[in-house]
């Protein structure tokens, strides 16, 4: 359906699907078929590994056979590398009966003992590669290294001549071309190769914070609209791997609940959480992050529901025993398979990496309940941008797929920048859960409180999370510490929640004051205004009394001044001259 | 001088070789010139020249793995050579075919060895 859509956006163009879904999203579809695509980067920036990518997928999703010509490294090396993705390589490189291979991979070094003697010209290898694309019928075509092979050429000329032989060669066989070349390579017909080109992608790899940082540029699309925005991606064992991201979101909006695992929550939230929707649960160390999350995740096993535990500060082993001693036993869920607890280390990767690790277990377990525990491991590498977007990937994902996640996060209050990516990630979080500790009578006491929950009527009260050999259970905090508990000015500080509404009373206090100054300013104003009337209504009242005396005064003038005129005729004895030419002419 | 020519001479294995043009193009015609005048100069009687047309025989370039043209292809004696370009840097091709200086019969024209 999207397929329709774009072929009409972009008319006459015909475009070659990468197969990689994000990269088609962004290209409006793919790249030109029958043209040249460039794409540049320094040296493991990916630009092998997209080409082939490309080919692999033609291939496999759309049954277009492909050709690899590598200039930089021999064939061998290349299959060598492509063996560690998931692509099953050597099955199609190998020859099926008759028909030709799938991928056909062209050695395009010279061999390293070989000597040049005068001027050459690469009719050879076009003629070897369009031989080959005859013989196997290739749609797609890369050129891996196309500067290692400018290279060798004498002078500019030639490279022009030589890059527009094989810009000839492709469109003649409406061919797909990917045309990989090094950003840092000095060769002056790149500047021609790319304006031949129809579409350039920039590939970056840059160290952001001691984490790599890969990111997807489209620079020029010809005829073609793209999103130019740059995009983080990873390589993963399927290869590129550009982080979802969704144009439009058509999806169903699920009313579904499912059981938080508590049932104090469930009432709390008038009947548990929406399926699909996102919870996140912060609060200091030690509040029981870790216990909800794995409550939510053995309910949903309980319900025969397949589950993903996301270990990013513990080992799976440790959490396993920690919860027995809180009645949640996922042991046996473990072993049925229907839970996986996937541990990993984010301190060695960036975000992107860890998003893509994270997705492809979603993709081989297919839960339906997800918990990372805690996200702000996941989010404390590498840059904060990238770290935010990954957190909105996340939701995007899980969201596409109707999973139910629960993350958890340290949140302790004040502006640590750390935590405040946290609180990013809060606003995008359907429901928001935050635990707290309450020191007082010589006990610490676990409180929860549900600061937001979208589209579910919530109890706003705090209740006290008791955890016990029998299991999780809320109490109400009023028959436990009553007022005592709630007036503490202490517990005003710690609860995130009075820290909030804290601010709203202060962001209101600060409107109250602005609305104070503008009303003082207005009845000032009135006041003002209101002098002036007095004063003016004053001056009317002397005007108006002094007119009666004038208009007296002046009616007298006039009689006065008639009376010397001595003529009876009225006030305007200057008209008669005026009239007397008139009769005159009129004789 | 005359002693040395001989005795490697006589050790010399016959050369067998290779060409692979691309018809009658410019560079092509020049590259079979090339080689033959050294040939003639350097291995009166004792070599075997291929000639190749690629356009005429892709199949043979394919297989050879032949990219760039002209490619001269040393095969015997070993180790198989490949030297390509219009031959024109006969310091280069003497190189790549393993013949020196004193392998030339005649010694009087090293002026022309950058044409």
């Amino acid at each position: 359906m999207a397929q329709r859509k774009k072929s009409h956006r972009t008319l006459g163009l015909h475009k070659a699907r990468t197969g990689i879904e994000a990269i088609d999203r962004i290209t409006l579809g793919g790249l030109p078929s029958g043209r040249e695509t460039m794409v540049m980067g320094t040296a493991g920036s990916g630009k092998t590994v997209f080409a082939l990518q490309v080919l692999v997928n033609g291939a496999r999703l759309f049954n277009e056979a492909g050709i690899l010509i590598a200039f930089e490294e021999n064939s061998h090396n290349i299959l060598h590398n492509a063996a560690s993705f998931d692509w099953d390589i050597g099955g199609l490189t190998e020859k099926r009966g008759r028909s030709a291979s799938q991928l056909t991979l062209i050695d395009g070094r010279l061999s390293p003992d070989s000597v040049q003697s005068g001027s050459f010209d690469l009719t050879g290898l076009l003629t070897l590669i369009e031989h080959r694309i005859k013989e196997t019928g290739a749609k797609r075509i890369v050129f891996d290294g196309i500067d290692v092979l400018l290279g060798l050429l004498p002078d500019p000329q030639s490279q022009r001549r030589e890059m527009y032989r094989i810009h000839e060669l492709l469109s003649r066989h409406s061919l797909t071309g990917i045309v990989t070349a090094s950003t840092v390579s000095p060769e002056i017909a790149l500047a021609f190769m790319q304006s031949l080109a129809d579409c350039i992608i920039l590939l970056d790899h840059q160290m952001e914070q001691r984490t790599s940082v890969r990111t997807f540029r489209v620079v020029k699309y010809r005829g073609s609209g793209y999103v130019a925005n740059e995009f983080p991606f990873a390589i993963s064992s399927t290869g590129l791997e550009v982080a979802n991201f969704d144009v439009g979101l058509e999806r169903i909006v699920p009313t579904k609940r499912i059981s938080s695992g508590i049932l104090r929550l469930d009432e709390m939230l008038a009947g548990g959480h929406f399926r699909g929707s996102s919870v996140l649960v912060t609060g200091t160390p030690g509040t029981a992050k870790t216990t909800l999350g794995a409550a939510f995740v053995a309910a949903a096993c309980a319900r025969g529901e397949r589950a993903l535990y996301v270990a990013l500060d513990e080992h799976p082993g440790e959490i396993v025993r920690n919860l027995a001693s809180v009645n949640i036993h996922l042991a046996p869920y473990v072993r049925s398979g229907l839970l996986r607890i996937q541990g990993d280390r984010p301190q060695s990767t960036s975000s992107e990496e860890q998003f893509v690790r994270v997705r492809q277990w979603i993709r081989e377990h297919q839960p339906s309940v997800l918990v990372i525990d805690p996200i702000s491991a996941a989010l404390q590498m590498g840059a904060a941008t990238s770290a935010l977007g990954v957190a909105q990937r996340f939701l995007e994902i899980v969201k596409s797929e109707n999973i139910t996640m629960y993350w958890t996060s340290v949140y302790e209050g004040g502006d640590n920048p750390l935590e405040s990516r946290s609180l990013h990630v809060s606003t995008v979080a359907d429901t928001w859960i935050h635990l707290t500790y309450i020191a007082g009578r010589g006990e610490r006491n676990r409180t929860l409180t549900i600061i937001k929950s979208r589209g579910t009527p919530h109890s706003n009260q705090v209740r006290e999370l008791i955890l016990s050999r029998e299991g999780i259970t809320l109490a109400d905090v009023s028959t436990v510490g009553g007022e005592v508990l709630l007036g503490t000015a202490r517990w005003e500080q710690e609860s995130a929640a009075a820290a909030a509404e804290q601010r709203t009373e202060e962001e209101q206090a600060e409107k109250r004051r602005l609305l104070e100054g503008s009303a003082a300013e207005a009845e000032e104003q009135v006041r003002v205004f209101q002098s002036r009337l007095e004063r003016i209504s004053a001056d009317l009242r002397t005007l108006d009394l002094g007119t009666v005396e004038n208009g007296k005064e002046k009616a007298q003038h006039d009689r006065d001044l008639s009376a010397r005129r001595g003529g009876g005729q009225g006030p305007h004895p200057h008209k008669k001259p005026g009239k007397t030419p008139k009769r005159e002419r009129g004789k | 001088m005359t002693s040395a020519y001989r005795r490697s001479r006589s050790e010399l294995p016959s050369f067998v070789l290779r060409l692979y043009v691309t018809g009658r193009d410019p560079s092509s015609v020049r590259a079979i010139a090339n080689i033959e005048e050294v040939l003639r100069e350097y291995l009166p009687n004792g070599s075997t020249l291929d000639i190749v047309d690629i356009l005429r025989h892709p199949q043979r370039g394919v297989r050879d793995q032949i990219l760039v043209v002209p490619t001269l292809v040393k095969l015997i004696p070993a180790p198989v050579r490949r030297i390509f370009g219009d031959l024109s840097d006969r310091e280069q091709l003497l190189a790549g075919l393993g013949l020196t200086s004193s392998d030339r019969r005649t010694g009087q024209r090293g002026e022309e060895e950058s044409k």
